[in-house]
């Protein structure tokens, strides 16, 4: 594990680069992907930017708001580039919401935007398994199998390295692949596979929360994601309404 | 894939979660790794006694039952610097209702008449300790200067910060949530 980067009096946080790096390679594949799906990549690039923005902005607004008169006393730690004053679900809905209105505002067509952003989306989860990785973050539960690994004191699961191999496995056999001809299957294949992994990799998991009676909580929530998306995945398969749609905005010139 | 084969494929795969989701269900008997000692969230903040820059020594051990902040510094390092102040007047604010500060000097790595000067400089009016051989920072698995380990009343690591600076806000909100918490 490798949580920071010291150079001399500058400490850089290594998971903080990976998804940076993990942010602007995703660009990079959506915007090369964007035109299979119907789009233009410099408005598949605005709209991610928009998301990125809104989830900083409101993440940071939303955590001022709910620690105001903390803020009151030291006003200048609004602009403070300290990521722990962040409110993660604040920023998430913002992200969405600002996205919603910008994909809405430019004729985006809900279904082929999400296969469009599907190889981001792929390669942030990818990223965000190397910023575990790099932080220790997300640490294994205690075992005694031959691969595991000392951290926080004990022998265990090396739960970063699960996860980020199950994230290359979706990356490329899921989130580099090119739409499906029914526009939306691509995007919910992914999430499916994503919760089904995170289903499966979080019984391995150290730092979870549970029930009363020992369930992982995160377990029951990946379930209910996997449900959804199956659900959704058929609706979108066997809909025959639906087997015609094609993207209509922003087609390339 | 038939529409009857695809549903059959998710019904089983929805409950094969299922059982999973319950066949690694963890065992709800008390958790022995809660009661180790470590430099990591979760686990009892290793103990140590050090010398104090003003004469003396002090332990870790002493304090149980306060809210604690292990910062460990050097003079030399820029974001040390700039979180310094912000710890003052945190430790001033909050001495009254049970927070110690323990701004431990890697003086393995630093120099001891520069640690003083710095001191002085900023005017720190919380203990100051002397990792004179790198003992604790070995112990605490120092990775980068400065690193800030929030413990609570029980001697419980609650918070590490790698890295710096910190803001005021955010010493604020850690502590008053220590302070605030149960014993």
């Amino acid at each position: 594990m490798f949580p920071v980067l010291q150079i001399g009096p500058l400490v850089l946080q290594a998971p903080g680069l990976f998804l940076l790096l993990g942010v602007w390679v995703g660009l990079n594949l959506a915007g090369k992907r964007a035109q299979a799906s119907g789009l233009q990549s410099s408005a598949l690039d605005n709209l991610i930017m928009f998301m990125l923005s809104g989830f900083l902005i409101g993440g940071r607004l939303v955590f001022i708001a709910a620690n105001f008169p903390t803020f009151g006393n030291s006003p200048l730690d609004i602009f403070s580039l300290n990521y722990e004053l962040f409110d993660l679900s604040g920023g998430l809905a913002s992200a969405l919401a600002l996205g919603g209105l910008y994909g809405q505002r430019n004729g985006f067509s809900l279904w082929p935007t999400l296969d469009a952003l599907t190889p981001f989306l792929a390669t942030l989860t990818l990223s965000i398994g190397l910023a575990h990785l790099a932080s220790g973050a997300a640490y294994g539960e205690v075992t005694s199998v031959s691969w595991a690994i000392k951290l926080r004191g004990a022998m265990r699961h090396p739960s970063q390295i699960y996860e980020t191999l199950g994230a290359v496995f979706i990356l490329f056999s899921i989130g580099l692949r090119k739409p499906y001809k029914v526009s939306g299957v691509l995007f919910l294949l992914f999430v499916s596979a994503s919760a089904g992994m995170s289903l499966f990799l979080q019984a391995f998991r150290g730092d979870v929360t549970t029930t009363t009676s020992g369930i992982r909580v995160t377990q029951l929530a990946a379930w209910a994601v996997l449900a959804a998306a199956l659900a959704l995945l058929d609706r979108r398969l066997h809909a025959p309404t639906l087997q015609s749609e094609t993207p209509t905005p922003s087609q390339d010139q | 894939m038939q529409k009857n084969q695809t549903r059959i494929l998710s019904a089983a795969l929805l409950l094969f979660g299922l059982l999973w989701i319950f066949a690694s269900a963890r065992p709800t008997t008390s958790n022995a790794a809660a009661l180790a000692s470590g430099p990591e969230v979760g686990l009892f903040a290793p103990e140590f006694t050090l010398e104090l820059m003003s004469g003396g020594q002090m332990s870790l051990a002493e304090l149980r039952g306060n809210v604690v902040v292990i910062n460990l510094w050097a003079s030399w390092c820029g974001p040390c610097r700039a979180e310094m102040p912000a710890i003052e007047n945190i430790y001033n604010e909050y001495r009254e209702r049970g927070l110690v500060v323990l701004a431990v000097n890697v003086t393995a790595q630093d120099s001891l008449i520069e640690a003083q000067a710095f001191a002085t400089q900023y005017g720190l009016t919380f203990p100051i300790l002397l990792d004179t051989d790198g003992a604790v920072s070995y112990q605490y698995r120092l990775s980068a200067l400065p690193t800030t380990y929030f413990v609570g009343r029980d001697g419980i690591i609650k918070k590490i910060n790698i890295g710096g600076p910190l803001s005021e806000t955010q010493l604020r909100l850690e502590i008053e949530a220590l302070l605030n918490g149960a014993p």
